[in-house]
C-alpha cells in the first residue's frame, strides 16, 4: 500500500492517489493521517533542497543552489528523506519546486523502483504543465492523468 | 505568600494558575533530574511525637513535615515575605547563587523519606511500579486539571512542561536498589519530643536501635551499610519552656561527648499565638501511591510562618554544617582506600603486581553474592565491596555536583561490571549522564555524535537486554538523556536524537494511553526547538505567537514588510507566475510542520481519552501551520474533524 501525492509550492497537495489492494490496505487511523505525514516531510524536503558546500557558504553570491555538489548528476529524487512509526517516505523534487512524496505502508523504499515511477509521473506532470488551460498550484483533476498514474503504480507497485 | 516562581510552585504548577503564563525556567530539565537524583534523608519514626503533631498541625508523622520543606532547600518559597529574614541573610525565594547548575552548591537539594525500617521493608528493587499505576495516576491528575483548563483558552507551555515533569518524577523510583546508591539515605535524623519528657537514655536506646537495625531486621540488604548514615538527634521542643531550652541545651552536650552524635533543635511545639500561618503546598518526591492518595484526599496542612522559617533553618544547618562535610569525608576516604590502589599502576599492571605482597591491604575485588531467594542471575555486590564502595563514590560525587570525577568512576566501573548486565546498565546510564550534567556547555556537535550518543546507545542497549524486568527503568533512562539532550544549547543536533529516543518508548508500546500521548507531546516539542543555529531569531515564524504560518512560511509581520517593498516598486512590471519565497532564511533550518503534526497526533490521542481540554490546546498549536491549507478545511480530514469536535 502505498499513498501518493504532488506537493505545490504552496504546500498544498495539488494531487493525491492511494495504491492498495483489499488485502493490503492503511489501517484507518493512518489513513486519516497520511496528508499530514506527507506535509511534515516537507521539513526534510526543504532542509535537502537547499544543502549547501560549506565552502560556498562563505562566499553568499554563490550560495548553493539546489543541492549544488550532485549537479553533476540527476539530483530529483531524494530517496527514503523519512519515516514515521513503520511508515517510509520518499520523495522527489522537480526543478518548479513541486515535490513528490510517497508514503510507503510497508516501510520499505525499493530506490530502483520508486526512482522509475516519480520520473515517469514527472513527464506525465510536466505534460499536464504544458497545457496552456492548466496553472501551476491548482489541483489536477484529470481523469487520464489520474489513470496513467495509477496503471504506473500497478506496473510498478504490483 | 511570596508570589516568587519557584521551582516547588513549577512542580505544582496545577495548584497555581496564575504563573501560567510564565516562561518555561532556565535549565528546568536538568533541575529536576538533579532533584530526583539528590541526597536523600530518612526521617526517622517516633510515634509519641508523631501522635503530638497529629493533635498540633494534623500531620501524620514527622517525617512527613519534613517532606514539605525538601527538594530545592535554598528557594524557600513557603516563607511570606513579610517574615523576619535576617537570620538567611537573604530574601526568602531571593537566589543567592548562580542560577546554573554546574556552579550551584550541591546542598540546593536534598529528599526526605520516611524511616530505614519503612524503606527497607519494600521490596529493594523498583519493581512496584507498573505502567498501569502510572497511567491511573495520570488519569486522576489531569481530571483534577480540566476544570482549571476549562477557563484557560490560551495554551500554556508552561503546564504541559510542568505535566511531563511531574510524569517524569512520578516514573523516578525512590526505592532503594541494589545497583546504584542514589536512594540510599545518607542522613538519618532522629527525633525526639523534649515537651514528652523524652532525654538522653530515649535517645540512645534509640541510637542503638538504629545502629543495629542490620542485625535485628530479617530483610535487611547486604548492599546498605549502617555506618555509612550519618545520625543526627532532631530535638523538639516549646520555646517558651525555660526548663525545656535547657534541658535541649544540655541533652546536645550530652549526646555529642557520650553518643558522638551531634543534634539540631527544632521549636516545633511552641504555640506561636496571633502569628501568620503558612499553608504548606503539596511535596515533589513522594511515592506514586502516596500521590494517589494525595489527590482523593486534598489535606491543607496550616503551620505558623515563624516555624515555616525555623524548619529551613535547621534543614540548612543540617545539611550545610553536618550531610556535606560528612559526604566529603566518606567520599576522600574512599578516594584514599579504593579509589587511588586502584587507580594505582602496581594494581593494574601483571609485571608490578608480582612484587607486591598478596597480603598488602588493598581492597581486593569482591565477588558478588547470590542473595538466597533468587534467581541465579540476581546478583548483589555487598556494601563493602570494593565495587559498590567506588558505585557510591560516583554518586555522592555526583551528588555533590562534581560530575567530573563521577564521569571518571563510572567509566572506570563499567570495566568492572563488563559480566553483570544488572550493574552495567545503570552505570552506563550515569556515566552518561553525569557527562551531560557536567560538560553541558563546552559539549559540541561532533562530541554528541561520537561520544554521547554510542554511550547512551550501550546504555540503552543493556537496559533491553534485561526488558522484562526493567522496562520502566529504560522508559526512565531514555526520558532523562531526552530531557539533558533537550536542555542542550545546540538542538539542532541534539533534538533529532532526542526524538530518536522518544520514538523507542513509542515503539515499546509499554505505557499506557495518557503516558504515550505526553510522549507524544515531548516529541513534539522536541520538534518545535529543533532550529538551525544560523537562522536568525528575525526571520523565524514563531508558532507559539499564534501568527499562522502561511504555505511559503512567512508571518504576518514578515508580510508587512514584504508589502511595504512592494509599494516601492509599485511601477515595475510583476511576473505573477514567478514563485515568492520570503522565509528562504529558515527554509528547510526548522521542523514546525513537524511539530504540528505530533500536535495533531497528541489532540487526536487526547480525545480518544476524553481529555478534550488537552486536545484543544493541541490543536491550537498546531492550527499556525494548517489553517492556511486548504488540508485544514477538508470536512474528512483529522484537523477539521478535530476542530468541529472540540469546538
Amino acid at each position: 500500500m502505498f499513498y501518493f501525492t504532488i506537493i505545490g509550492t504552496d504546500d498544498n497537495p495539488i494531487y493525491e492517489a492511494e495504491f492498495s489492494t483489499p488485502k493490503h490496505t492503511f489501517q484507518p487511523e493512518i489513513k486519516e493521517l497520511n496528508p499530514y505525514i506527507v506535509h511534515s516531510t516537507l521539513d526534510i524536503m526543504e532542509y535537502l533542497q537547499w544543502q549547501r558546500q560549506p565552502h560556498l557558504e562563505l562566499n553568499a553570491n554563490s550560495g548553493g543552489f539546489l543541492r549544488s555538489r550532485h549537479n553533476s548528476q540527476e539530483n530529483s529524487y531524494l530517496g527514503k528523506v523519512d519515516s514515521f512509526y513503520g511508515l517510509a517516505v520518499s520523495g522527489f523534487l522537480t526543478y518548479g519546486n513541486m515535490k513528490f512524496i510517497m508514503v510507503h505502508g510497508n516501510g520499505i523504499v525499493d530506490d530502483t523502483i520508486t526512482r522509475s515511477f516519480f520520473y515517469e509521473v514527472y513527464e506525465l506532470y510536466l505534460k499536464t504543465l504544458m497545457n496552456p488551460f492548466y496553472k501551476v498550484n491548482d489541483p489536477i483533476s484529470s481523469p487520464a492523468f489520474d489513470s496513467k498514474v495509477r496503471v504506473l503504480s500497478k506496473r510498478l507497485f504490483p | 505568600m511570596t508570589s516568587q516562581f519557584s521551582y516547588e510552585k513549577y512542580m505544582n504548577l496545577i495548584q497555581y494558575p496564575e504563573h501560567w503564563s510564565n516562561p518555561i525556567p532556565h535549565e528546568i530539565s536538568k533541575k529536576v533530574i538533579y532533584n530526583t537524583l539528590s541526597p536523600c534523608i530518612c526521617v526517622q519514626s517516633n510515634p509519641e511525637l508523631d501522635d503530638h503533631l497529629k493533635d498540633l498541625y494534623n500531620i501524620d508523622s514527622v517525617s512527613m513535615l519534613f517532606r514539605y520543606f525538601g527538594d530545592y532547600i535554598q528557594d524557600r518559597d513557603q516563607v511570606p515575605l513579610s517574615s523576619d529574614t535576617k537570620d538567611t541573610g537573604a530574601l526568602p525565594g531571593t537566589r543567592h547563587r548562580s542560577d546554573s547548575l554546574s556552579q550551584r552548591q550541591a546542598s540546593e537539594c536534598v529528599r526526605f523519606t520516611r524511616s530505614l525500617e519503612n524503606l527497607v521493608s519494600i521490596d529493594s528493587e523498583d519493581q512496584i511500579l507498573q505502567p498501569s499505576d502510572i497511567d491511573s495516576f495520570l488519569s486522576q491528575y489531569l481530571q483534577n486539571l480540566e476544570p482549571i483548563m476549562d477557563g484557560n483558552g490560551t495554551p500554556s507551555k508552561l503546564l504541559k512542561h510542568s505535566i511531563y515533569h511531574r510524569f517524569f518524577i512520578t516514573l523516578s523510583s525512590i526505592n532503594l536498589s541494589r545497583y546504584h546508591s542514589f536512594h540510599h539515605p545518607v542522613v538519618a535524623l532522629i527525633p525526639i519530643d523534649i515537651t514528652k519528657n523524652q532525654g538522653y537514655e530515649y535517645a540512645r536506646e534509640l541510637l542503638i536501635n538504629f545502629k543495629n537495625l542490620n542485625n535485628t531486621l530479617d530483610n535487611f540488604p547486604e548492599f546498605i551499610n549502617i555506618n555509612d548514615i550519618l545520625p543526627v538527634f532532631v530535638l523538639c521542643y516549646d520555646e517558651n519552656s525555660r526548663e525545656q531550652w535547657e534541658s535541649v541545651q544540655s541533652l546536645t552536650k550530652s549526646l555529642k561527648k557520650q553518643l558522638f552524635v551531634e543534634s539540631v533543635s527544632i521549636s516545633l511545639f511552641t504555640s506561636y499565638e496571633n502569628q501568620q500561618l503558612t499553608t504548606l503546598h503539596s511535596p515533589i518526591i513522594v511515592s506514586l501511591h502516596e500521590q494517589i492518595f494525595n489527590m482523593s484526599y486534598p489535606t491543607s496542612i496550616n503551620i505558623p510562618s515563624k516555624l515555616v522559617t525555623h524548619l529551613y533553618d535547621t534543614i540548612s544547618s543540617v545539611v550545610e554544617e553536618l550531610m556535606i562535610p560528612f559526604m566529603n569525608r566518606k567520599l576522600v576516604f574512599w578516594d584514599e582506600t579504593v579509589l587511588q590502589p586502584r587507580k594505582s599502576i602496581f594494581q593494574s599492571n601483571k609485571f608490578f603486581r608480582r612484587f607486591i605482597s598478596p597480603k598488602s591491604n588493598h581492597p581486593a575485588s569482591h565477588k558478588p553474592i547470590h542473595p538466597e531467594d533468587s534467581k541465579q542471575s540476581d546478583i548483589m555486590f555487598p556494601a563493602s565491596s570494593p565495587e559498590f564502595l567506588l558505585r557510591k563514590l560516583a554518586d555522592w560525587s555526583f551528588m555533590l555536583s562534581d560530575f567530573k570525577k563521577a564521569y571518571s568512576i563510572y567509566d572506570l566501573l563499567t570495566k568492572d561490571f563488563e559480566s553483570y548486565p544488572q550493574y552495567l546498565a545503570p552505570c552506563l546510564e550515569y556515566k552518561s549522564v553525569s557527562l551531560l550534567m557536567g560538560a553541558q556547555n563546552i559539549i559540541t556537535a561532533k562530541t554528541i555524535k561520537t561520544e554521547v550518543d554510542p554511550l547512551m546507545n550501550k546504555a540503552i542497549e543493556q537496559y533491553r537486554k534485561q526488558e522484562d524486568k526493567n522496562s520502566l527503568r529504560l522508559i526512565h533512562c531514555i526520558l532523562t538523556f531526552s530531557d539533558l539532550l533537550l536542555s542542550l544549547s545546540d538542538t539542532w543536533v541534539s533534538s533529532p536524537l532526542a526524538v530518536n529516543y522518544l520514538t523507542l518508548i513509542q515503539e515499546s508500546n509499554i505505557l499506557g494511553p495518557y503516558a504515550s500521548v505526553i510522549i507524544w507531546e515531548r516529541i513534539a516539542y522536541a520538534y518545535e526547538i529543533c532550529i538551525d543555529p544560523r537562522v536568525n531569531d528575525h526571520f523565524l515564524p514563531k508558532p507559539e505567537d499564534g501568527e499562522l504560518i502561511d504555505n511559503t512560511g512567512c508571518t504576518a509581520s514578515s508580510k508587512d514588510e514584504k508589502n511595504l517593498h512592494e509599494n516601492d516598486v509599485d511601477n515595475e512590471w510583476k511576473n505573477e507566475n514567478k514563485l515568492i519565497r520570503n522565509n528562504m532564511r529558515s527554509e528547510g533550518l526548522t521542523r514546525f510542520r513537524k511539530y504540528s503534526l505530533y500536535q495533531l497526533v497528541a489532540a487526536k490521542k487526547w480525545t480518544e481519552v476524553h481529555k478534550n481540554n488537552q486536545a484543544k490546546w493541541c490543536i491550537h498549536q498546531a492550527s499556525p501551520a494548517y489553517k492556511k491549507l486548504d488540508l485544514s478545511k477538508r470536512p474528512d480530514g483529522l484537523f477539521h474533524k478535530l476542530t468541529i469536535e472540540l469546538s
